[in-house]
């Protein structure tokens, strides 16, 4: 799943992305890797932006869904 | 006589680590010169006297790493190899290192004089990170420096260092890839025979795919090695990374969980709306009603010398009449709208206010090819459209920055509003004014949708959300000051002139035949009143005047007796959407450049001529 299927509140771990190396970087610039432990902070589900928090990091990231959609993660129960 | 010290000092550092608040935090204080983001020069530059030395302060564009992809990256690079600097510092933000820390390694690949300097170590240690900076200084061997710069803390150490790093020219050590990309660079290095002191940064960023330094070595072109580019930039990421732990110490804190409920609260689905909409109301309110009180009390007493002064007949009471025209339409435009819009933008901005906002509006902007965060400029532009130029710099690109400076145009700024509820409000009636504010965002969608389908579209939102905090009221000031300065100086004095030039018009009696000139127009194609045509001219020094004017023309206020009701609404539309007024064409001429500046004016007068045409099978 990707960030874009997630609901707000709910928890995720990074395990990848699927954009071409342009997207990566850009996400990575921001400090989100694969380990990371995430949460959406607000997130809709049929359109609309995401905002997620980077627990490991400390950080706050808002992203288009475009961008949402090419983030791999697993939910953490 | 003792020569003078001077020094340069460029900072570099990441989007949000607080390096303008370390620009700021010194340069509004006895400032000598200062130089302005224009069209060659993308950083900013000011003089400034510290202790016993002038320093030429350069303030980089923030970016995250120094790809050249970005136009601020690419900025950032080419000032980085001009050399024209005796040291950077790198600023970054402490609270975010192990990040912050991969522009560093790239910063250490340039081999220059550097100093860091750990901004923000107190929201660091809120997040419960503490960082060993001797150790730091240890592993890259050169000065490191923790400050809280909008306190003030630790600015005048952070000045010391780099001061005398500037004339030891101590760099950092470098640093050393794997061995087999070492290999790759030796190789590279080798066959393009680049084995100056650029040598190294020439081979690393020609292996990473950099186009830019690619264009600059013969036969790189070819170098085309994916898996080897991200090798390299994956393992400065993981170099970052693993420095950060080596120095710097997690407690795991308390996580606030409160913020993210009231993110969660204000910001899902349509309550992201309401919560920007009211917002913006408060925003505006505040600006139409005070704004306007100002405005009043600050024209006055130049309404009464303009007035003593029309009792005088020639040339040289007319200059004079210009003169004060264009100290008036510059006094219109700063006191009442731009600083308290600068302010305003000031607090929210520092206050995490800004990007939330483009957050909520970004689905709505997508439509128009644009992202959230260039609602802001709209915004704004109610107010004036000097500001709203001035706030297209929170855009990334400057083909988004062009767009948006295009579309905020057509929106009516408070002197545009004048006339509309005068014209409109005064013979149609409240809701008249409604409509007319509606029609005129669709016409800005349907023009948004327009550019959107020619040109590439914005690349997606993605951006930090700073947590929420105070704004330093001090702080706040100084930026308001800084951005006001840019006008105050440099466009203000060019309004006057111009404001003088057209009083030259008079002079020489050149209203009638400049009617007559334009009658075919005028009357032929907007089905206006000959009349009309000199105060539209006169209009381009501040909207309002068209009006004021044509009032005087007419020889009377109440329009209604010497023009129809469809002739009301056409001049209307068209001073609503014709030629920006000269203080925003100005200052778009200093951000774009003289042809976009032009080319905003024609689109301007290109609608404003449709849309007048147009309504004249309407009435």
């Amino acid at each position: 799943m990707t960030i874009a299927d997630m609901k707000t509140g709910k928890r995720a771990r990074v395990k990848g992305f699927a954009g071409g190396w342009g997207l990566r970087r850009k996400v990575m610039a921001l400090g989100i890797d694969p380990g990371d432990e995430i949460v959406v902070v607000v997130g809709m589900e049929e359109r609309g932006p995401f905002m997620i928090e980077n627990i490991t990091k400390g950080t706050k990231i808002a992203m288009g869904r475009g961008i949402a959609r090419k983030i791999i993660v697993e939910e953490i129960e | 006589m003792r020569e003078e010290k001077t020094a340069k000092i460029a900072l570099a550092g990441q989007p949000n680590c607080g390096k303008s608040t370390i620009f700021n935090a010194v340069a509004g204080y006895k400032a000598i010169v200062s130089n302005f983001p224009g069209t060659t020069v993308e950083y900013t530059k000011t003089k400034i006297k510290f202790e016993d030395r002038t320093i030429e302060l350069i303030d980089l564009p923030g970016t995250y790493s120094l790809s050249t992809i970005d136009e601020a990256e690419l900025s950032a690079v080419k000032f980085l190899l001009e050399g024209d600097f005796d040291v950077v510092i790198n600023v970054i933000d402490a609270s975010v290192m192990s990040r912050s820390l991969e522009l560093t390694f790239e910063l250490i690949e340039y081999d220059i004089p550097m100093v860091i300097c750990l901004n923000m170590i107190d929201e660091a240690e809120k997040k419960g990170i503490v960082i060993d900076e001797k150790k730091l200084e240890e592993k890259f061997g050169i000065p490191v420096i923790k400050t809280i710069a909008i306190k003030g803390k630790g600015i005048r150490e952070l000045f010391h260092s780099a001061i005398k790093v500037a004339e030891t020219k101590r760099k950092p050590y470098p640093f050393r890839y794997d061995e087999m990309v070492e290999r790759e660079i030796e190789k590279c290095m080798e066959k393009f025979s680049i084995k100056d002191e650029r040598g190294r940064l020439f081979a690393i960023k020609i292996l990473e795919g950099d186009e830019f330094f690619k264009r600059q070595v013969k036969g790189a072109e070819e170098i085309d090695d994916g898996k080897l580019a991200e090798t390299i930039v994956k393992e400065r990421h993981a170099l970052a990374m693993k420095t950060f732990e080596e120095v710097a110490r997690v407690y795991k804190g308390k996580r606030s969980t409160l913020e993210n409920r009231i993110d969660a609260f204000l910001l899902t689905g349509w309550r992201g709306y309401l919560f920007s909409i009211s917002f913006f109301f408060l925003v505006l309110f505040v600006i139409f009603s005070f704004g306007g009180w100002i405005e009043e009390i600050a024209l006055s007493p130049l309404d009464k010398i303009l007035d003593h002064l029309s009792r005088y007949k020639g040339p040289f009471y007319r200059l004079i009449e210009g003169l004060v025209q264009g100290i008036g339409g510059g006094i219109a435009v700063v006191l009442p709208y731009l600083l308290p819009l600068l302010f305003i933008l000031s607090i929210t901005e520092d206050a995490g206010i800004l990007p939330r906002i483009a957050f909520a509006f970004d689905s709505i902007m997508h439509r128009i090819g644009l992202h959230g965060k260039s609602v802001i400029p709209f915004v704004i532009g109610y107010g004036c459209n000097v500001p709203a130029i001035m706030s297209t710099k929170i855009l990334e690109t400057e083909s988004e920055r062009k767009k948006v400076a295009l579309l905020a145009g057509l929106i009516p700024c408070s002197a545009r509003t004048a006339v509309i509820l005068a014209m409109t409000g005064f013979y149609g009636g409240f809701y008249a004014v409604v409509i007319y504010y509606l029609l005129n965002l669709l016409i800005i969608g349907i023009s948004g949708r327009l550019i959107a389908a020619l040109t590439a579209p914005a690349p997606g939102l993605i951006i930090e959300i700073p947590p929420y905090r105070p704004p330093y009221m001090n702080m706040v000031f100084k930026k308001v000051w800084f951005r006001a300065k840019d006008f105050i100086f440099r466009a203000w004095p060019i309004l006057i002139i111009g404001s003088m030039f057209f009083s030259l018009l008079k002079v020489f009696n050149l209203e009638d035949s400049i009617n007559s000139f334009l009658a075919p127009f005028i009357k032929g194609v907007l089905g206006l009143p000959p009349v009309v045509g000199i105060t539209l001219i006169f209009g381009i020094l501040r909207k309002e005047l068209s009006m004021i004017m044509l009032m005087a023309a007419l020889g009377t206020t109440d329009i209604s007796s010497s023009m129809s009701v469809g002739e009301i609404v056409r001049f209307t539309i068209f001073v609503t959407f014709y030629i920006p007024c000269l203080a925003t064409i100005i200052y778009t001429w200093r951000n774009f450049g003289g042809r976009f500046a032009i080319l905003a004016a024609l689109f301007n007068t290109f609608v404003a001529t449709f849309l007048t045409f147009l309504s004249r099978f309407l009435f």
